[in-house]
């Protein structure tokens, strides 16, 4: 084993190093809690291991800091990097025999833990995203950026859910819907290069939502793999048809960075992106490419004149890109006739007014547009008829 | 599989106690993660044989790490590279099936982990097929 940088010092200097709390096992107490002599918690994370020696760091703790690691608010680099900490080589009984008092900078950086990564696998972000560029950073990241990013994550993952629902409706019935797996509760962000989190939904159903995310991860993968094959000729995407690929790299273009502006690029990360073998840093040529995907595996249908028409938006629809009006004034809608019902489909920036109707269930005028067969939302307003 | 008698018994060298009263027969399809495939026999010592890892549990000690399902492997094993990147685990997933002949079995330690504690003279690593190599990104 590498011979840790720093001093030296008495093997009993901070006592018994027994776990009193362990925090991650994995064979063995691998993160833990322990005291020093004056009873004052240690937190010990295994570094490496050889044959019966087993090589710890040691940082002072506190229970604010356990209880944010073990709520997933913090990361295991972030509750070890403390100004003073230690290297203990612990034999059988946790017997301690070697010991140095290090800063924490001379730690092998490869033997740390990742940025991000949490105490337990179920902590670990599901999704992760982060801007890059001249305009981001402490000072520079605009609220606009800030709204880009949580928007860019939202819509991104909900075009991979959406896709990876159907597949599994194509089996059987799924107790979830679409918002389940893409409006997550927010985990952390980070300022230096600004960085937001999501974890696992809040209502969990392990083996269900492990599938789902997995699906999406897969999909995503596809996607990109899909979009950076060089060549002219546009690859298609195994296993998904062409709405589905329309549908896959409308997703992928919500996760790029714009075309103007301080960010040029965004890195995802999480655990929806393990399966990523590729670049997990999205460019403007992604942007590029996808829009010129989209646009090739869209068939442009006829439009026809647009029409008003006030009701109420039913909340059993909640969680998709669609919403049904019910309760038609007029029912008999100019160019498609009498009807009991429209099943309106609308785009992200409709998302909140959408969402605003279902929750009140007031009246509200829609301003739609038939396209082949399909209704489009193009805005909601407050309806004039009550 | 081969024993030395027709009453299968575990290794005189386990722990008293060992396995618990509660493990099961081995039964059904288990995963493990190895550093190398084809399967080395070193690599299915149990650490009570290696000598490693003295602070666990005893008893786990004397048995294998085996998982149930494939997902709980890749998911433990991204998590242990992100945090432990200076220890060694996998990247290749194995699995063999397992029958009550095998030994007995019991969930220890975190969700999806299970100890295998395989009878004397029962050859661990033999039937173990490749499953996939997990990456590390």
């Amino acid at each position: 084993m590498w011979v840790p940088t720093g001093k030296q010092i008495e093997k009993d200097a901070l006592g018994d190093l027994t776990p009193v709390e362990i925090l991650f096992e994995f064979e063995e107490p691998l993160t833990f809690v322990c005291n020093d002599l004056d009873g004052q918690p240690l937190l010990a994370h295994s570094l490496c291991a050889e044959g019966a020696l087993s090589r710890y760091l040691i940082s002072v703790t506190d229970q604010r800091v356990v209880q944010e690691l073990k709520a997933g608010r913090l990361d295991v680099l972030g509750a070890l990097r403390q100004p003073r900490c230690w290297i203990a080589d612990l034999g059988g009984k946790w017997e301690v025999v070697g010991l140095w008092l290090v800063p924490f900078d001379r730690v092998p950086k490869d033997h740390l833990p990742r940025p991000g990564a949490m105490i337990t696998p179920d902590l670990d972000p599901v999704f992760r995203l982060r801007l890059i560029g001249p305009g981001v950073g402490p000072g520079n990241t605009t609220a606009a950026d800030i709204r880009m990013a949580a928007q860019a994550a939202e819509s991104g993952l909900r075009g991979l859910a959406r896709i990876a629902l159907d597949e599994k409706k194509q089996v059987g019935q799924v107790r979830r819907n679409i918002r389940d797996y893409s409006d997550l509760p927010y985990q952390y962000t980070r300022a230096a290069s600004f960085e937001i989190a999501f974890g696992r939904p809040r209502d969990r159903l392990p083996g269900v939502d492990d599938e789902v995310f997995d699906g999406m991860g897969r999909l995503l993968k596809k996607g990109l793999e899909a979009l950076r094959t060089n060549g002219d000729d546009l690859v298609p995407v195994e296993g998904l048809n062409e709405d589905q690929a329309a549908q896959l790299f409308e997703a992928i273009k919500a996760l790029t960075p714009p075309m103007r502006g301080g960010v040029e690029r965004v890195e995802v990360g999480g655990g929806l992106t393990d399966a990523l073998t590729g670049s997990k840093i999205l460019t403007r040529d992604d942007r590029l490419r996808s829009l010129q995907r989209v646009k090739a595996s869209r068939k442009i249908p006829v439009k026809e004149d647009p029409f008003r028409v006030t009701g109420v938006a039913e909340g059993a629809d909640q969680g998709f890109d669609f919403f049904t009006l019910r309760q038609l004034v007029p029912s008999d809608i100019p160019g498609v006739g009498p009807v009991s019902e429209i099943k309106f489909f609308f785009d992200d920036h409709l998302f909140d007014k959408v969402a605003d109707a279902w929750n009140s269930q007031e009246r509200v005028t829609v301003v739609g547009e038939r396209i082949g067969s399909d209704f489009k939302a193009l805005d909601i307003q407050e309806s004039t008829h009550d | 599989m081969s024993t030395q008698s027709n009453a299968p018994r575990f290794p005189k060298w386990f722990v008293p106690g060992c396995p618990p009263s509660d493990a099961v027969d081995a039964s059904g399809t288990i995963f493990r993660f190895v550093a190398s495939v084809p399967s080395v026999p070193a690599e299915y010592l149990s650490y009570h044989e290696t000598g490693e890892r003295p602070n666990a549990p005893a008893c786990q000690r004397c048995g294998l790490s085996v998982f149930r399902k494939v997902e709980d492997v890749r998911r433990l094993l991204r998590h242990l590279w992100k945090n432990y990147p200076g220890k060694s685990y996998g990247p290749h997933i194995v699995k063999r099936e397992l029958s009550p002949d095998d030994g007995r079995i019991k969930a220890t330690g975190s969700p999806g982990h299970q100890t295998w504690w395989a009878y004397e003279g029962v050859e661990r690593h033999i039937s173990f097929e490749f499953v996939e190599t997990v990456q590390n990104n």
